[in-house]
């Protein structure tokens, strides 16, 4: 096992910066996930670290060994490709020991470890089989085979369940959770599903045009969004963002906007002195907003009025879609809440999970 | 209506509409069948006839006289057939061989990463754009003994100069030669094509895999371009036993009938002479080498790809 270290990496193609001036550090054992929208440059720094791509600036470090100029083929990491790049041509067998082969392993070596690898995945009755006449699923398991068969040092996997329907996709997502526990081979695994991000991942890294937003484990990153974007981008539905005004009355801080007036507790007003006065985005997820009835609450104070717009009944949840000073925002509610589409609801805002975001820089300011 | 009646009714709509897509079909099919049948199928008949018959033209018609094996028999003892033959066989088995090897090198060098790829695309199609008749008078230019390029430069350099065209034993070599410069561009194109249909992914894939090289080309391109390369081949191998038009303008079958192919023999047979009957016999026997050539190498593609494909 190895740590993989990306110091200020940079890729350029053309004119485009696809990746800008990047450090990355991935402990040993560490499983990590780099997540963004498409474009972000997750893929483009996967295929750097492979090896696939040329590095234009800065450095990356498997183990302690610099690796820019080493080919793909001797940097010792395995990689299972999106739509999985298993060799059509070869039985799956074939497709797992291929690697072992080029390395010269011993035949009787490479055949334990094909047996191995696929009793570990459960394919062990599929080895004769062409690619082609393997489902989904089983092609991934091929791929994630091919990959932990040659023992490297690295996994590096790209959107790998992204062409699994959603139900395959999460029994896949347990299983590469306890392959790493078993493992515990190193790991950096791209997605754009910030879902897949915060189970997978042991730290996420969200990247935005080609910049690190935020590098921290799964629940500091939801809970605590340094940017707007990574608010925006981790959690479904997405954070509510208003556009509001701090202001102040008696020592208390409040936001105000044409729809609500919300008072700011205690705890956070020191950060937020700077902003009195000044045009600043407060951000609330879904699930801090609730009727009085679940929130045991009724403080005015904390209470806004919406209109209801659309309401989607998931069956363990009832998303509401309300429109309140003009701003639309997103509520999730119990399924027993009883709510028609036109209808004014009050809404408790969970004031000590607010956000407030610098309205230029879309910076966290708490 | 039960469950039942539903799905008989839907069988029988399927059914219906079923028959009438196909008699559509057919009647869109129609006009290249006859046409076919009229040029392809009818004079393939008709020179089978021939074949067995004997011509004579008497008060300006053709007759025909069954002559049985008589053309045939005289054939099969003609020395100029075996001539032609192993002509023919050599500059298809050479020919063919030769322009698959650099067609394939020039179309794994353009695809690599090279600079100006479209460039050098083009320079290499270009011979065959070229009507056969050109690159034949370009070829003779070339290979003339007395006033050719080739032979001055052999001659500055201090070599003797070579008899391209009029030494029996070079002037096969020469339409080899040409052949090869006029048609290697057609299995560059297709292999060209067949090499960039290949997803990057297996390469990338097999490059972490650890194979490089030579590797890569023996276990992902080669078996992944099988397709491309059996089309190539067998277009390439139906055409070059045709060859004719740059050997007439070359060589016209010599010197002697050094350089003589099954279907120059042909066409002097039945053409130049007016042996109809013969003619057709001799255009004949190289129909049959080639299908069974044919058949011989789509077998045996067709066991190569059973085993590298599933």
């Amino acid at each position: 096992m190895a740590k993989v270290v990306l110091h200020e990496v940079t890729k350029k193609f053309g004119d485009v910066t696809a990746v800008d001036r990047l450090d990355l550090k991935v402990e040993d054992e560490e499983f990590i996930v780099l997540v963004g929208p498409s474009g972000c440059g997750k893929t483009t720094t996967l295929r750097m670290v492979a090896g696939l791509e040329e590095v234009t600036q800065g450095e990356i470090y498997i183990g302690e060994r610099p690796v820019i100029d080493i080919p793909p083929k001797d940097r010792d990491i395995a990689m299972v490709f999106q739509n999985y790049a298993l060799y059509p041509h070869m039985s799956v067998y074939d497709n797992i020991a291929f690697g072992l082969r080029m390395r010269k392993v011993p035949n009787r070596e490479i055949d334990k470890r094909v047996r191995q690898v696929a009793e570990l995945l459960g394919i062990a009755d599929k080895l004769k089989r062409k690619p082609k006449a393997l489902s989904g699923g089983e092609c991934q398991r091929v791929a994630v085979g091919r990959a932990i068969a040659r023992h490297p040092e690295v996994f590096l996997f790209d959107e790998p369940l992204s062409s699994l329907d959603a139900k395959l996709r999460v029994v896949m997502r347990a299983e590469l959770q306890a392959l790493h526990q078993e493992l515990k081979t190193t790991t950096i695994y791209v997605t754009h599903d910030q879902a897949e991000a915060m189970t997978l991942g042991n730290r996420v890294a969200v990247m935005r045009d080609g910049v690190m937003q935020q590098y921290d484990n799964p629940q500091t990153v939801y809970n605590n969004p340094v940017t707007m974007f990574v608010a925006g981008f981790m959690g479904s539905p997405a954070m509510n963002f208003f556009p509001v005004r701090l202001t102040g009355e008696e020592g208390r801080l409040y936001v105000v906007n044409s729809g609500f007036k919300l008072k700011v507790p205690q705890d956070k007003t020191g950060k937020l002195e700077g902003y009195l006065g000044r045009e600043v985005v407060f951000g609330l997820r879904p699930e801090n907003l609730k009727t009085p009835e679940m929130a045991h609450d009724h403080n005015p104070e904390a209470t806004l009025e919406a209109r209801v717009r659309a309401r989607a009944p998931l069956g363990d949840e009832l998303l509401i879609h309300a429109e309140t000073g003009g701003v639309e925002l997103v509520a999730r509610l119990t399924p027993q809440t009883e709510v028609a589409i036109g209808q004014r609801i009050a809404l408790v805002a969970e004031m000590e999970f607010m956000h407030i975001f610098d309205k230029d820089t879309e910076e966290a300011v708490c | 209506m039960s469950v039942h009646d539903v799905a008989n009714a839907k069988k029988r709509k399927q059914r219906a509409t079923g028959f009438s897509e196909q008699r559509t079909g057919r009647a869109f099919l129609a006009p290249t069948v006859i046409i076919l049948l009229a040029l392809t199928i009818l004079p393939f008949l008709l020179t089978i006839i021939l074949s067995f018959s004997r011509v004579t033209f008497e008060g300006g018609g053709i007759q025909l006289h069954f002559a049985g094996l008589a053309n045939w028999s005289r054939l099969f003892a003609d020395e100029r057939l075996w001539n032609a033959f192993s002509n023919t066989l050599i500059l298809v088995v050479f020919g063919v061989s030769v322009q698959f090897l650099i067609g394939l090198g020039l179309a794994l060098l353009v695809n690599g990463k090279i600079k100006g790829q479209g460039f050098f695309k083009v320079l290499f199609l270009l011979p065959m754009l070229l009507a056969p008749i050109s690159v034949g008078y370009m070829g003779r230019m070339m290979f003339d003994y007395g006033r050719s390029p080739i032979n001055d430069f052999l001659n500055r350099v201090g070599l003797e100069p070579i008899g391209w065209l009029i030494s029996g034993d070079v002037a096969l070599l020469t339409i080899l030669l040409t052949d090869t410069w006029q048609w290697t561009p057609v299995m560059f194109l297709i292999l060209l094509v067949g090499l960039q249909a290949i997803p990057k992914e297996y390469v990338e894939a097999a490059s972490i895999d650890g194979a490089t090289g030579w590797q890569l080309f023996r276990h992902i391109t080669l078996p992944l371009l099988a397709s491309a390369v059996l089309v190539a081949i067998l277009f390439r191998t139906v055409e070059a036993f045709k060859v004719v038009d740059i050997i007439v303008i070359m060589t016209g079958g010599g010197p002697g009938l050094g350089t003589e192919s099954m279907t120059l023999f042909a066409y002097i047979a039945g053409l130049r002479i007016f042996d109809i009957a013969y003619g057709a016999a001799i255009s004949l026997t190289l129909f049959i080498p080639v299908l069974l050539g044919i058949g011989v190498f789509l077998a045996v593609a067709r066991r190569y790809r059973a085993s590298t494909s599933g």
